[in-house]
């Protein structure tokens, strides 16, 4: 059993945070927290809904930096026309996750904070680059993409903090971007999905699926072989087994993943630099 | 002293609904059991069969993931509002009847629930837009085909003067 608080601004959120810390859990989307919470594989003794939190339910857009605040919705990010164009991989990867009905609870900074080792969120995150700004009992600080990823579902967050906005960078002029999983089902966790995002010759990928975090490899000389660069990034991977695939198997995934992904996000990039 | 309770007031197929409710009480468990409209199913509790799908402010949200006290001045719409009246079906719900999309009727409020935002949406969708959009509900009977028929049978009704 748990108390239910719904504090009206950050500064509460914050205070309750720290007031109960190891106990509480912040909700926002919920579409990952309640099913862990009816499993009962989670336990709460104080749930902090941050959804009357208006400071939070912002999304910036600029020609540098998309900011998204902690309530926002999924369904928000993907219908977003802006966002779609400065921002293509991020609108690619939202229609992967869920489900219509799930996207339009749940959150991009939920799937953030999650840490899952298989999120397309953290993948794309990974591979534009970016930080999370945390609020806690010591004030605010910002997490770097590289940091923010410890482990299978956990982060770098401390028990009093809450993430109150991500940050991704926006992709530079002529460069160009993908986001490629496969999932058992149309909107299953994914089996392994890749990030990419080029300028044209160097470039980086983020894998998701294929270890305890995204991993991400920054890959040069892809006007010469797209192959051979995701070939030295697979070659280095350990993906796990599970009863959805053998870790063979996500290895190879990783390998035509990535090379597709990397082929497409090439093919973007010129298409940008010509039409200039 | 931990609060466990927590009153709530929200709309509920168009009526006020004030109730004193366990915090941990989901929606799904709310609407069927203290309200009786058990329409709404509950299959999984993790928001991938889709069956306790409901309406909330007119968007598809799945009930057994959203905690009751989360509702707190929304106005929730369930399958039992679709009907126009108890005794005639809407057209999406006959559409479903004629096109034998029907066999036990477990996934069937969720998918019809579904199709209403779809067909609100997009009068005149493709089999593609329509598996997209009817994404996230599970059907255990019937293989799907008959329900997309279903939905593109209910267009044709809906909007007669739109497609193919």
């Amino acid at each position: 059993m748990f108390a239910y608080h719904r504090p009206a601004s950050v500064a509460e959120a914050a205070s309750l945070m720290t007031q109960y810390g190891p106990e509480a859990r912040i909700i926002a989307g919920g579409q990952s927290l309640i099913p862990m919470m009816n499993a009962r594989s989670v336990s709460i003794g104080h749930l902090v809904d941050i959804n009357d939190v208006s400071e939070l339910g912002s999304m910036r857009v600029s020609p540098e930096a998309i900011r998204i605040g902690a309530t926002v919705r999924q369904r928000a990010v993907e219908r977003s026309e802006e966002v779609a164009r400065r921002c293509s991989i991020l609108h690619e990867a939202l229609r992967c996750i869920g489900s219509p009905a799930i996207r339009n609870r749940g959150t991009v900074v939920g799937c953030i904070a999650l840490a899952d080792p298989a999120g397309e969120i953290p993948a794309v995150f990974s591979a534009l680059g970016g930080t999370v700004a945390v609020r806690g009992a010591k004030g605010e600080r910002q997490i770097g993409n590289e940091d923010f990823f410890v482990g299978p579902f956990r982060s770098a967050l401390r028990a009093d903090e809450l993430v109150t906005e991500v940050r991704f960078n926006v992709p530079g002029p002529g460069v160009g971007t993908a986001f490629i999983e496969v999932s058992p089902r149309l909107h299953d966790r994914a089996t392994c999905g890749v990030a990419a995002v080029t300028d044209g010759t160097t470039g980086r990928l983020a894998f998701v699926g294929v270890g305890p975090t995204p991993v991400v490899f920054d890959v040069t000389g892809l006007s010469h072989s797209i192959s051979l660069a995701v070939t030295g990034c697979v070659a280095t991977l350990e993906p796990p087994g599970d009863i959805h695939a053998t870790g063979a198997y996500r290895r190879r995934l990783s390998y035509v993943l990535g090379v597709r992904a990397l082929e497409k996000a090439m093919r973007r990039s010129e298409a940008s630099r010509v039409s200039g | 002293m931990r609060s466990l309770t927590r009153q709530v007031t929200f709309r509920v197929n168009g009526e006020l609904v004030t109730a004193e409710v366990s915090v941990r009480c989901l929606l799904s468990d709310f609407l069927r059991g203290s309200l009786g409209l058990t329409g709404t199913h509950v299959g999984c509790e993790r928001g991938v069969c889709g069956s306790c799908t409901v309406l909330v402010d007119g968007e598809a949200h799945r009930s057994c993931l959203l905690l009751t006290v989360q509702v707190e001045g929304r106005s929730v719409a369930t399958i039992e509002s679709i009907a126009e009246t108890s005794a005639d079906l809407n057209p999406i719900q006959q559409a479903f009847r004629e096109a034998h999309a029907v066999q036990c009727g477990f996934c069937t409020p969720g998918f019809i629930i579904a199709a209403s935002v779809l067909l609100r949406e997009n009068a005149n969708p493709t089999d593609a837009e329509i598996i997209a959009g009817l994404a996230g509900h599970m059907c255990r009977c019937t293989g799907y085909q008959n329900i997309v028929r279903a939905v593109h049978l209910a267009a044709s009704k809906m909007y007669p003067q739109c497609g193919s």
